[in-house]
């Protein structure tokens, strides 16, 4: 059996006449509207924002499965065929590969399976604050039901998030603002298909009539799910989520520090109180060059080639208002506790002899403060997608080094980063968002796609950055797929060795997503 | 006793408070229908609205153009939510499916010309 369809891509290593009967087959398990070849059908999958020519990622064919049946059927047609398929929620991991799939060597044009009809909100437990979702159900789906529903529990998302997905984002472990902002802490229970078509139910969900599934992350022997986060050992069609109690009280503010040299002071004052949970949510200190691009372009300041010069951020600073460090966090609790803290934080700020500090009393319905306040409490915005009009041309990436959070290892990263954008043109676009003991240094590395200097330079910036911060210790926490393979070597030889064994014994036939985390097939 | 102390016995005594309220909410297991293609927005107004309204719609930090003061043709805006455009994200059929895309290109072309529906 096979299929009159018109491919424009193979998938390496794959025989066009494999291929072809591979996706008869897939048309007999999704139904032939859900496979999508063509070039016109699949052209809104090629786009990404990475320095690369979109065609080293083009897929050779969408599935769009609607059941978790459905997925062990096309493992087992893949093994037979050897094709490789390369799952994607939403595909709006924006500036982190979107829907590109595979990498430039030698895993090429894997078919996606699109999950976007698999959006079936399958359980809110309100008493528990505990969700069962699919992978393509969106955040602005899940919030709109728990408004629907008047179920008082909040979301943390992403900045912009409304089109994209819980699933999706928790499993390549990003992050959002609110006390649960660390989003693969604050996920409970998983449901895989592994290459070889079984369907895992991690933790509790392995136990017949459970009802702990979402509730109780370790169940009993080693801890799974993590090896199914940035990874491809198998295609997680369900995960539960915990839910944050909406507060009584919710008090957003923002402290203005003038000098790119408070990064260290403000580091340590924050510190204690994030680590103590009076200051409970994933603090932010943006940097002005991320604070402008929300609210103004950067025409405004600056229209010339290369980095933004000093003397322009510093007129830009003076007249927008914005500090060099522009610091973001909120209180949560009842409007008792909120005063307490509130003394607390205050009083850390006086001690400290500078930092301006401004609340909704101020600050209440203007930008950036009103965003910043919506996303600390789940609030869904796309104000942050100012950052991709900044430079303009459509090229964003996330160079996203962890630090400790330590003033003076937050000075060393910043000055680094810094240098080596600006050698290559590019703005130090950056800030910290603090976890409980770690910082993520994000900064969008924008440049102009449709330039093509621009782009071979953003290519090579993104490389020396990767590689001067691990000569000093530093490394990524996630990255696009076309530089997993660089990031997986500052990890170590050991780490990527036990990864590759993993791999083999999971996915002998390394049908699922190869190259996915330098992890081949 | 410190105030980070005193604090955090605030703290605690508040969250066994509201356990004990149980925030008023009760157990709702509801598995939600899928939403399909046809049903993922009723109309190409609601697509507009909850899709593309966030940049298009004119605000001082939008990130696109405003879509409704100027005239445009049909087919282009289509091609422009197929494709992407620089920081536009392309829109896949699963996301918006070609009869409501059709609707919605129509919507914002009657905006365009200053109709109001």
């Amino acid at each position: 059996m096979t299929t009159a369809r018109e491919v424009a891509h193979i998938p390496d290593g794959v025989t066009k006449e494999a291929f072809l009967a591979a996706l008869a087959r897939f048309e007999a398990i999704v139904g032939a509207h859900n496979v999508l070849t063509g070039e016109e059908r699949l052209t809104p999958y090629y786009k990404t924002m990475m320095p690369a020519d979109d065609t080293d990622y083009a897929t050779s064919a969408v599935l769009q499965p609607t059941s978790t049946e459905q997925v062990q059927a096309i493992v087992k047609v893949c093994n037979e065929f050897g094709v490789p398929v390369w799952p994607t929620s939403t595909g709006r991991n924006f500036g982190y590969g979107t829907y590109a799939q595979g990498t430039a060597k030698g895993h090429r044009h894997q078919v996606v399976i699109d999950f976007r009809h698999m959006n079936r909100i399958l359980e809110v437990d309100a008493e528990l604050g505990t969700a069962l979702l699919e992978p393509g159900v969106t955040y602005q789906q899940l919030v709109d039901y728990l408004e629907a529903n008047d179920i008082p529990l909040w979301v943390s998302c992403p900045a912009p998030s409304a089109i994209a997905s819980p699933v999706g984002n928790t499993l390549d472990r990003g992050v959002g603002y609110t006390p649960y902002g660390e989003h693969f802490m604050m996920q409970c229970g998983m449901e895989v298909v592994l290459a070889n078509g079984d369907v895992l139910r991690t933790a509790m969900g392995g136990v017949e009539g459970s009802n702990s599934w979402q509730v109780f992350k370790w169940g009993f022997g080693p801890y799974l799910d993590g090896i199914f986060t940035q990874s491809n050992f198998g295609i997680v069609t369900k995960m539960g989520l915990w839910l944050m109690p909406k507060p009584p009280a919710y008090k957003p503010f923002y402290i203005r520090f003038p000098d790119d040299e408070d990064i260290t002071a403000i580091v340590d004052m924050m510190r204690p109180l994030r680590m103590a949970n009076i200051i409970p949510n994933a603090v932010v200190f943006a940097h002005a060059l991320w604070e402008a691009p929300a609210v103004i372009p950067r025409s405004k300041y600056y229209d010339g080639k290369g980095a933004m010069p000093k003397d322009a951020i510093e007129r830009m600073k003076t007249e927008e208002g914005f500090g060099a460090w522009n610091v973001y966090a909120a209180l949560y609790g009842t409007p008792e506790q909120v005063e307490v803290n509130w003394k607390i934080v205050t009083d850390a700020v006086k001690r400290l002899g500078k930092g301006e500090i401004f609340t909704e009393a101020e600050l209440g319905g203007k930008e950036p403060f009103n965003y910043r306040a919506a996303l600390m409490r789940g609030g869904m915005n796309l104000q942050e997608f100012g950052l991709y009009r900044w430079r303009g041309g459509g090229g964003s990436m996330w160079f996203a080094p962890v630090t400790v959070a330590k003033g003076s290892e937050t000075l060393t990263q910043t000055k680094l980063a810094t240098e080596i954008l600006n050698k290559w043109g590019f703005d130090y676009c950056g800030e910290y968002i603090v976890g409980m003991r770690d910082m993520h240094h994000v900064i969008d590395l924008l440049f102009d796609k449709t330039d093509e200097e621009d782009t071979k330079n953003a290519h090579a910036c993104m490389s020396e950055l990767i590689e001067e911060f691990r000569k000093r210790g530093y490394a990524v926490y996630r990255t696009n797929n076309a530089f997993m393979d660089q990031v997986a070597d500052c990890y170590g030889p050991v780490q990527r060795r036990i990864n590759q064994t993993l791999k083999r014994a999971l996915d002998p036939n390394g049908i699922i997503a190869p190259g996915k985390s330098g992890i081949g097939a | 006793m410190s105030l980070l102390d005193k604090s955090l016995r605030i703290a605690a005594v508040a969250a066994l408070a509201l356990m004990a309220s149980g925030l008023a909410a009760t157990a709702r297991d509801t598995v939600t229908e899928r939403l399909d293609d046809r049903r993922m927005f009723g109309s190409g107004r609601e697509a507009f609205t909850k899709t593309c309204a966030r940049c298009h719609t004119g605000l001082d930090s939008a990130v696109g153009p405003n879509l409704f003061q100027k005239e445009y043709d049909p087919e282009v805006l289509k091609y422009f939510a197929r494709h992407g455009f620089g920081p536009m994200p392309a829109f896949t059929e699963s996301m918006i499916d070609n009869a409501t895309l059709d609707e919605l290109a129509a919507y914002v072309a009657r905006q365009g010309k200053g109709e109001s529906r």
